[in-house]
C-alpha cells in the first residue's frame, strides 16, 4: 500500500518538474518525450564506445542510464544550456572548438 | 561531364542579374518594384535551366602550365589558375535551379503580402540567392570568405527587416557571431595560403597532393579546425543552432525558404570543400560526424518542446541539416549522395512547410501551440498541404524524405555505424511528433472559445500554386529519385575520385 | 557574465589556452616556410596593367572578388539603415508589433568654439580635395578607391558633428542611396564590355593583357588613361584600362554606403520629405 503510494508521488513529482508557470498540458507532453528522447540519445551515444572496447560500452551504458535516471529530468537543463543567450553560445563554441582542435592536433 | 568551356556565359548572369536588380529595387524603395523584380526572378530561373555546363575564369585570365611555362585558355590542360575560377556543373545546376524558383515564390509573395517601401527587403533576397549561388559555384578559397561573409550580412539584414524586437535581437546576435566565424574562416584560408600559395581549391588540393604535407600537418588541422568554425556557423550547427534557429523563427516564413536553402547550400558546399581539402587526415571525419550527430539530436530535441509553429519549424530545419553534414562527413560514396540528395529534399519539404506557414499570417498570424485556431475548418487545403509536408519531412513513402533517409542508414550500415542509423531514424519520427502536436492544436482541435471570427479569408494564389509545386515535386522525386540523382552521382564520383 | 563565472569560467579559459597553443604552434610550423605559389606569377605580370602592382592585384587579377567585396559594404550600409528604419516590412494582413525604430542624435551646434566653427568648412573642403585627389591617382599609386570614399565621408561627418543637420555638405536621402547605386552599378557594369568582347566577365580590354580583343577596342578603353614612364632605359607607354574607372566607382559605391549608415545614425530614419 504505501509503496504504491509513495511510487505515485513519485511519478507526480517526477511530471510537475516539467511544469513552470502555467502548466499547458501540450508542453507537458513536449518536455515529456523530448527527456525520452534525449535518454535515448545518450544510451545510443554510449554504445559507440564498443568501437575502442564493447566491455567498456556496457560500463559506460549502465552507468550513463543509471545516471541520466537518476538526474531526471535533464530536458530542463538541455533547454537551458540551448538558450538563446549570447554568452553561453560563445561558451559552447568555445568548449567544442578546443575539443576539436585537441583531438584533430594530438588524437591523431 | 563538365564541357572545357573556361568563359561559360551563364555565369557571370547568376551572379550579376541578382546584383543589378538589388541595387536598382533598393534604389527605387516603393515605386515599380514588382514588375522589375518579379522578371528578374524570372530570367534567373530560366539561366539556371538551360544554361550549359562549363567554367568561368573571371577577369580572362589563363592557366600556366608549370611543365611547359605557357599558358592556356583550356580548362583541360592543367594549370595553375591565374583568374577567380567558378564552376558550373549537375551540382550547381539542381542547386541553383531549385534556390532560383523558391526566388521567385519569395519575391512574388513578398510584393504581394508586405507593406510598402519593400525595396530594400526585395534587394536582400536577391542578394541572398546571389551568395548561395556563389558558394556553390565557387572553386577558389578566398571568394569562398567573401560569400560567407556577404552571406552573414544579408542573413542579419532579412531577419532585422520585419522590425520587431525578437528579429532585432536575432539579427544582432547573429551578426555579432559572424565577427567570430568569418575571422575563423580567413585564419583558415591564411593558413591554407600559406601552406600551398594557391587560393584556387583544385590547384591548392593538386599542390597538396604532389608535394605532400610531411610534418607540416598541424598547420592543415588547425585550418580544418577555424574551417569548421564557419561551416557551423553557415549552416547553424550545433553549438551556434540557438542563434540559427532564432533567426530562421524571427523572419517571414517565405524568408526563411529562401535561408534555409542558402544555408544548405552553404553546407553543401563548406563540406564538400573541406572533404576535398582535409579529407586525408585522420580524424576528419570523424568531427563531422560528431558535430553532425549532435546537431540533429539537439536540433530535434529542441523542436519538440518550443511552443510556437515557426520555431517547430525552425528547429527541424536545424536538426536537418545534421543529415546532410552527416551525409558528406561519411565521406563515402553512399553518404555524399544520401547528404546532397538529401540537402535538395530537405530544401524541399522545408519550403512546403514554410509556405503552409505563411498562409498562417493570413488568417492572423497566430503561429503560436498554446491556443487553438481550428485553421483546417477555414481552409482545408492548407492543412492537407501542412500535413503532407509533414509526412515528407518525416521521411514516409512516397515523399522525397524518405528516398534520401534510405540512402543515409544504407550508407551508416555500410560504414558499420548501425548506431547512427538508429538516430536517424528516431529524428524522423521525432520530427514527425514535433510536426503533429503543432498541427493539431492549429489546425485540427477546435478552438476553445466559440467567439472567433469566421471571416472567409482569401489566400494569394501564387501561394496556393506554389505549395502546389513544391508538393508535386516533392511525390516526384520521391517517385523517381532518379530524377534528382543522376545530377549528384557524377558529381560525387568526381568528389571521390581526386 | 553570469555563465562565465566559476566552473565555466574555468572550462573556458583551458579551452581558449588549448586554442591558442593549436594556433601558436601551427604560426610557428608556417614561420619562414609561406609558399609564394601563384603570386610569383602574378607579380611578374603585374607591370602589364598598372604601373602599381597593388592595383593590378586588386582590380585586375582579383577584379571580381573586389567586386563582390565592394558589395558586402554596400550590404552593410543597407542593412544598417534597414535595422534604423528605412524599407522596415510587416505583413498587410495581420498586426505586428510595431517596428522598433531609433530616435535622431540631439545636436547642440550653439556651444560650438569660435575656432571650430571657422576652421570646420576648410577642414571638410580640404578633406574631400584630398579625397578626389586620392581616386584619380590610384592607378599609380596604392591608394584608391575605398580610400577616398572612406576620406569623403568622413568630411561628411565632420561637417554634420560641426554643424548639424544644416551642414554645408548637405546629402539628401536620395542621393546618397543614388551614389552607392551609381557606384556598385557602375563597377558591376564596366564587366560588361569584356563579357561582350571576349565572353569573359570583366576582362580588362583596355590593357588587353592577353590580346584578345580587336585593337579598335583596346583603343577606346586603353588611350584615355595611357600613361608614359620615363625611365632610364626609355620611354615606356602602358595603359592600366579600366582599372581607373573601377577605381571610381569604387569611391561611388563606398560614400553612398557609409554616408547612408552616418545619415541613417545621425537624423534616423522617416519615410516623409524628400
Amino acid at each position: 500500500m504505501t509503496s504504491t503510494e509513495t511510487f505515485y508521488e513519485k511519478l507526480k513529482k517526477w511530471l510537475d518538474n516539467f511544469i513552470t508557470g502555467s502548466g499547458y498540458t501540450n508542453i507537458t507532453t513536449g518536455y515529456i518525450t523530448g527527456e525520452l528522447q534525449f535518454l535515448v540519445f545518450i544510451i545510443i551515444l554510449s554504445v559507440f564506445f564498443r568501437l575502442f572496447s564493447v566491455p567498456l560500452a556496457i560500463i559506460l551504458l549502465i552507468f550513463i542510464t543509471a545516471f541520466a535516471l537518476y538526474f531526471a529530468p535533464v530536458i530542463k537543463d538541455v533547454e537551458k544550456e540551448n538558450m538563446n543567450d549570447l554568452n553561453r553560445v560563445l561558451y559552447w563554441m568555445v568548449i567544442y572548438f578546443a575539443i576539436i582542435i585537441a583531438i584533430t592536433l594530438w588524437g591523431g | 561531364m563538365i564541357e572545357s568551356i573556361s568563359n561559360l556565359w551563364s555565369i557571370p548572369l547568376l551572379v550579376i542579374i541578382p546584383m543589378l536588380t538589388a541595387i536598382i529595387v533598393n534604389f527605387l524603395y516603393d515605386k515599380a518594384i514588382k514588375p522589375i523584380a518579379i522578371s528578374s526572378a524570372i530570367i534567373i530561373l530560366i539561366i539556371s535551366i538551360i544554361s550549359p555546363y562549363g567554367y568561368h575564369w573571371f577577369c580572362g585570365h589563363p592557366a600556366l602550365n608549370p611543365e611547359t611555362l605557357t599558358f592556356t585558355f583550356n580548362p583541360n590542360i592543367f594549370g595553375y589558375k591565374l583568374s577567380l575560377e567558378f564552376i558550373f556543373g549537375p551540382l550547381q545546376h539542381i542547386m541553383i535551379f531549385i534556390s532560383s524558383l523558391i526566388l521567385l515564390f519569395c519575391v512574388i509573395l513578398s510584393t504581394i503580402g508586405l507593406t510598402k517601401h519593400q525595396g530594400p527587403y526585395i534587394a536582400l533576397l536577391f542578394l541572398l540567392f546571389m551568395s548561395s549561388a556563389i558558394v556553390i559555384m565557387v572553386n577558389d578559397l578566398y571568394h569562398l570568405w567573401i560569400a560567407v561573409e556577404i552571406g552573414s550580412l544579408i542573413v542579419v539584414g532579412i531577419a532585422a527587416a520585419s522590425g520587431t524586437s525578437i528579429s532585432h535581437k536575432a539579427a544582432l546576435k547573429y551578426g555579432l557571431f559572424s565577427a567570430i566565424s568569418g575571422a575563423g574562416l580567413a585564419v583558415s584560408l591564411a593558413l591554407v595560403l600559406g601552406l600551398t600559395g594557391f587560393s584556387n581549391i583544385s590547384d591548392a588540393i593538386m599542390y597538396l597532393k604532389q608535394f605532400g604535407i610531411g610534418e607540416m600537418s598541424t598547420v592543415l588541422y588547425i585550418a580544418f579546425g577555424f574551417f569548421v568554425l564557419s561551416w557551423m556557423y553557415a549552416g547553424g550547427l550545433a553549438p551556434i543552432h540557438p542563434l540559427k534557429s532564432e533567426v530562421y523563427g524571427a523572419s517571414y516564413p517565405h524568408g526563411t525558404a529562401l535561408l534555409q536553402a542558402q544555408s544548405k547550400l552553404m553546407l553543401v558546399a563548406i563540406g564538400i570543400i573541406m572533404l576535398r581539402l582535409f579529407g586525408m587526415l585522420p580524424f576528419v571525419k570523424e568531427v563531422m560526424i560528431f558535430l553532425s550527430v549532435i546537431t540533429m539530436m539537439i536540433g530535434v530535441i529542441m523542436a519538440l518542446i518550443q511552443i510556437d509553429f515557426r520555431w517547430i519549424i525552425a528547429y527541424l530545419i536545424i536538426s536537418h541539416s545534421g543529415f546532410v553534414t552527416l551525409g558528406i562527413g561519411l565521406g563515402t560514396q553512399e553518404g555524399l549522395i544520401g547528404g546532397i540528395f538529401q540537402a535538395v529534399n530537405d530544401i524541399i519539404y522545408m519550403t512546403i512547410l514554410l509556405l503552409c506557414c505563411e498562409a498562417l499570417f493570413y488568417f492572423g498570424g497566430k503561429t503560436s501551440t498554446k491556443e487553438a485556431y481550428d485553421i483546417a475548418k477555414k481552409s482545408p487545403f492548407i492543412a492537407t498541404a501542412t500535413i503532407l509536408g509533414a509526412i515528407a519531412a518525416s521521411g514516409i513513402p512516397p515523399f522525397n524524405g524518405f528516398q534520401s533517409e534510405i540512402i543515409l542508414i544504407q550508407a551508416c550500415l555500410k560504414e558499420g555505424l548501425p548506431e547512427i542509423a538508429v538516430l536517424i531514424l528516431m529524428v524522423s519520427v521525432t520530427t514527425f511528433i514535433a510536426l503533429l502536436r503543432g498541427i493539431y492544436r492549429i489546425f485540427l482541435k477546435p478552438p476553445e472559445l466559440q467567439d472567433q471570427d469566421n471571416s472567409n479569408v482569401d489566400l494569394p494564389k501564387v501561394l496556393i500554386i506554389g505549395i502546389i509545386i513544391f508538393i508535386i515535386l516533392s511525390i516526384i522525386i520521391g517517385i523517381y529519385p532518379d530524377i534528382v540523382l543522376r545530377f549528384i552521382i557524377p558529381v560525387v564520383k568526381e568528389v571521390l575520385s581526386i | 557574465m553570469e555563465e562565465l563565472k566559476g566552473k565555466r569560467g574555468i572550462i573556458a579559459l583551458i579551452a581558449l589556452i588549448i586554442i591558442t597553443i593549436g594556433l601558436l604552434s601551427s604560426l610557428e610550423k608556417l614561420t619562414g616556410r609561406v609558399n609564394p605559389g601563384i603570386s610569383e606569377v602574378y607579380n611578374a605580370l603585374a607591370y602589364l596593367v598598372a604601373p602599381n602592382n597593388l592595383a593590378t592585384w586588386v582590380y585586375d587579377w582579383r577584379g571580381f572578388d573586389t567586386l563582390i567585396e565592394t558589395a558586402v559594404i554596400y550590404v552593410g550600409g543597407l542593412v544598417s539603415a534597414l535595422v534604423i528604419g528605412r524599407g522596415v516590412v510587416q505583413m498587410k494582413k495581420c498586426k505586428q508589433e510595431s517596428p522598433v525604430t531609433s530616435k535622431p542624435l540631439e545636436f547642440r551646434v550653439e556651444s560650438l568654439t569660435v575656432i571650430l566653427e571657422y576652421l570646420g568648412i576648410p577642414a571638410a573642403i580640404l578633406l574631400i580635395s584630398y579625397g578626389i585627389m586620392i581616386v584619380t591617382g590610384s592607378s599609380t599609386s596604392g591608394g584608391g578607391g575605398f580610400q577616398c570614399g572612406v576620406i569623403m565621408t568622413s568630411a561628411y561627418l565632420l561637417a554634420a558633428i560641426l554643424y548639424g543637420k544644416n551642414n554645408p555638405i548637405k546629402f539628401g536621402k536620395r542621393f546618397i542611396i543614388g551614389i552607392g547605386a551609381i557606384g556598385l552599378g557602375g563597377y558591376a557594369l564596366l564587366g560588361l564590355p569584356g563579357y561582350l568582347a571576349t565572353g569573359y566577365w570583366q576582362y580588362n580590354i583596355g590593357a588587353d593583357v592577353w590580346s584578345l580583343v580587336p585593337s579598335i577596342l583596346h583603343t577606346i578603353f586603353g588611350d584615355p588613361f595611357r600613361l608614359s614612364l620615363i625611365l632610364k632605359e626609355g620611354v615606356f607607354y602602358s595603359t592600366p584600362g579600366i582599372v581607373p574607372l573601377i577605381n571610381i566607382a569604387e569611391a561611388f559605391n563606398v560614400i553612398g554606403a557609409i554616408g547612408l549608415i552616418y545619415f541613417a545614425f545621425l537624423y534616423g530614419w522617416s519615410d516623409e520629405g524628400e
